[in-house]
């Protein structure tokens, strides 16, 4: 009789790494459809350059750094980087951008620190900033929600559009370019419009935007799901929201002429699929809840304050890419009490 | 205790029926190192003749358990020298009973010292896994003022039945024997605790308790969760206290002992038998009929096996010990120690499969499982960089080893058993 002897636990959890990495994807399928509905296929293309050219560069590295290709390219973590990338990206932005988006976080953000669970830095915040801080015409070219749009463009002018980096000829340069309700509120008072004339135009919607406040919704039910899921844990978005609130409301009462309220600022941009996607990643985040308390509170505060005082639409990428640069320090200001420790 | 896990228990398997008495085998092999605080040395010689419960080692040290002889018969072999340190005994089927096994009704007369030193030449050691000599535990604990003992029927841990079905047939033998360490470790009150998924040990030692009317001792039930049954949880839930870092549990006036060794304690004292059997869950779907028994210490586990009828066809892996603290068995030729609680041939059905293992993603699951609030990730983080200093400064050696962090790591880390062989290491510089 032949007895295999492994080492206690005998019991050992069925959830994996790529379970996890699944779910998470599958919990974004009601904000890619809502997505898709108001914005195109643009995210679709996007998603499938950034999950092919993240592959590709996922198995190179992993060439280059002599390891075993299918474990890593198996476990759904590019994925994941490439659906968080596609969703920053706007929708009609050339091939070239997402590709190269995926290389830096691909090949520098993650492989070069050591590959999953080893890089300081969100792979798709790396990603995403370097292309906002490079070219950033390019990446604020967003399309008008189509409730709003006069203008509809089927798959395969996406796809053509998306390869070639030409936009479609139907479409009017200047529908882009101040599409975004976070841009329009900035260029909107930049031109002393009032808090309420820049709101009254249709780009905003009921509350947030016209179409971003129901993906943003669909980003808030795929988080609730990964928490009803345990895929993640609450700590990081209800500190998150809850700072980022905190800023909008305090801000907002004092002089509500010059800044949005409360649910603008939870329902615009990428306040929530940053608090329950981006901000939660695991390996970039503090481990300890009270770390992940103050972790959260800062992207949160920061995001307002890069939103609301700086020079970029929207602070979410930076202020995640700051607070990571604290992770470590957060770890170590806030470990646990142990068990007996007086 | 908010971290800890609830498991799969697995305990419907051998849920049923009594405690089994099964004969014992023909050869006995009994290991000298059944206690982790001293090693033993033979005391007989080879092919000399033995009665049932006659002293055949004893240990260096003072207040260290001694070993029995669990059958009468002629010591075969001793080795003492190297690998597995043990005695071999035929058994001549008499269990005739040494002179020297004498019941002690007046034990109430005795003072402290008398009663401790006793316990250890009864060869009492904790049952419930540490195996510490009971007597050596009561004197070193006796450096503070003990004022509870606490009585651990809690039995938390997946698969075992063995202190379940004790409480059940019992219950009486099991509070003497608490009321024996009440009155050696000068105690005011005793704590018996259960956890609620023993409906009928909870009766049964409620009944029991009654008849006896000793106001000191008091059962408690706890909720069923793991490692509920870990010494500084037991303490933590019972009297919201913890055991301070480093410290025995009499720092804070507490000495816990398990229902198995209050049982031989009472079985030593009222009765006059050693410690030579022990009861032991044999379960698992590799086998044909889970069940407790009470089995001699040096029984083989083959003899077990086929006593209950021999394996089921795919067995996988034969542990001693429950499934989350146990040991992997190389081969059923082990035998039964003092430390033996079961016995699991288990199959895919009671153990996971062999998993890979994979990056560490930090989600920190494992540090929302550790019942001692450690970080389990970042621990392994310091020892895979053979930083085991800063390992110890996050708290490896309070790290109880429940394997709690495994059993949730969705990368399959094997995080306790890193731990483990970590703090062997510290203990052995």
């Amino acid at each position: 009789m032949k007895l295999a002897t492994p080492t206690a636990p005998f019991v050992r959890t069925t959830r994996t790494v790529r379970w996890i990495m699944g779910m998470v994807l599958l919990t974004l399928l009601p904000a890619a459809i809502v997505y898709c509905i108001n914005f195109g296929w643009g995210l679709v293309v996007q998603f499938a350059l950034a999950a092919l050219s993240g592959l590709v560069f996922e198995a190179l590295a992993l060439t280059l750094r002599k390891r075993a290709l299918q474990p890593a390219l198996s476990d759904g973590s590019t994925l994941v980087t490439a659906a968080l990338l596609a969703f920053s990206m706007p929708p009609l932005a050339p091939w070239w951008l997402i590709v190269s988006a995926m290389a830096f976080a691909i090949l520098l953000a993650k492989h070069l620190y050591g590959g999953l669970g080893m890089n300081p830095f969100n792979p798709a915040m790396v990603g995403y900033a370097v292309l906002l801080v490079s070219f950033p015409a390019a990446m604020t070219q967003w399309l008008p929600a189509a409730s709003i749009s006069t203008v509809q463009i089927d798959f395969l002018q996406t796809l053509l559009s998306i390869l070639s980096g030409h936009l479609p000829a139907s479409l009017d340069v200047n529908l882009l370019s101040t599409a975004s309700p976070l841009a329009a509120l900035h260029s909107g008072l930049a031109l002393r419009h009032t808090m309420d004339e820049v709101l009254a135009t249709p780009t905003f919607g009921n509350i947030a935007g016209a179409g971003w406040e129901w993906v943003s919704l669909c980003w808030l039910l795929g988080g609730l799901m990964m928490l009803a899921l345990r895929l993640i844990r609450w700590h990081i978005p209800v500190a998150m929201l809850t700072a980022t609130a905190l800023c909008a409301l305090v801000m907002n009462t004092s002089d509500p002429g010059q800044y949005a309220g409360v649910l603008f600022h939870l329902f615009s941009g990428a306040t929530m699929i940053g608090a329950f996607y981006i901000a939660t990643d695991p390996v970039t985040a503090p481990g300890s809840p009270r770390g992940r308390l103050y972790y959260g509170a800062g992207i949160g505060v920061l995001t307002y304050v890069i939103r609301s005082f700086g020079h970029y639409h929207d602070g979410l990428a930076f202020a995640v890419l700051i607070m990571n640069m604290l992770t470590p320090l957060l770890d170590k200001l806030t470990i646990p009490r142990i068990y007996g420790e007086a | 205790m908010h971290n800890g896990l609830h498991l799969n228990s697995f305990k419907h398997l051998c849920d049923e029926g009594n405690i089994n008495i099964m004969p014992a085998p023909d050869v006995l092999r009994l290991s000298l190192q059944q206690h982790s605080d001293t090693a033993l040395h033979p005391c007989v010689q080879q092919g000399e003749t033995v009665a049932m419960g006659q002293v055949i080692a004893k240990p260096d040290s003072t207040l260290g358990a001694w070993l029995h002889a669990p059958v009468s018969g002629r010591i075969h072999a001793i080795n003492d020298k190297s690998g597995d340190r043990e005695i071999v005994i035929t058994n001549d089927h008499h269990d005739r009973r040494a002179a020297t096994c004498m019941p002690y009704p007046d034990w109430q007369t005795w003072s402290s010292p008398e009663l401790i030193d006793h316990l250890a030449k009864g060869g009492i050691a904790g049952l419930g896994g540490a195996v510490y000599s009971t007597g050596a535990k009561i004197s070193a604990h006796l450096k503070h003022r003990i004022e509870t003992v606490i009585i651990n029927g809690m039995e938390c841990e997946p698969f075992i039945t063995c202190d379940d079905h004790l409480m059940r047939e019992h219950a009486t033998s099991i509070l003497n024997g608490t009321q024996i360490l009440l009155h050696a470790s000068g105690a005011q009150n005793a704590i018996v605790a259960i956890e609620d998924d023993k409906p009928a040990a909870i009766h049964s030692m409620r009944d029991a308790l009654q008849s006896l009317d000793d106001t000191r001792i008091q059962v408690r039930i706890l909720p069923t969760r793991y490692p509920g049954g870990d010494e500084g949880q037991l303490t933590k839930q019972l009297l919201s206290r913890e055991i301070p870092r480093g410290q025995l549990p009499s720092a804070i006036g507490v000495l816990t002992n398990n229902v198995a060794t209050a049982h031989a304690c009472a079985q030593w004292i009222l009765k006059g038998e050693p410690l030579i059997s022990r009861i032991v869950t044999v379960t698992g779907h590799g086998i044909h009929q889970p069940f407790n028994a009470e089995i001699r210490i040096g029984t083989a586990c083959k003899d077990i096996i086929a006593f209950c009828g021999g394996y089921g066809d795919d067995i996988v892996t034969l542990i001693m010990g429950g499934s989350m603290m146990g040991k992997a068995l190389r081969n059923d030729n082990d035998t039964i120690s003092k430390a033996s609680n079961c016995l699991i041939a288990a199959t895919d059905i009671d153990i996971s499969p062999a998993y890979i293992e994979q990056p560490c993603i930090r989600c920190a699951e494992c540090a929302n499982a550790c019942p001692a609030n450690l970080l389990p990730q970042q621990l392994l983080m310091h020892l895979r960089n053979h930083n085991i200093n800063a390992a110890v400064e996050l708290g490896l050696r309070d790290c109880i080893e429940c394997g709690c962090c495994d059993a949730v790591c969705p990368s399959h880390i094997m995080l306790a058993s890193r731990f483990r062989a970590a703090k062997l290491q510290l203990h052995h510089q």
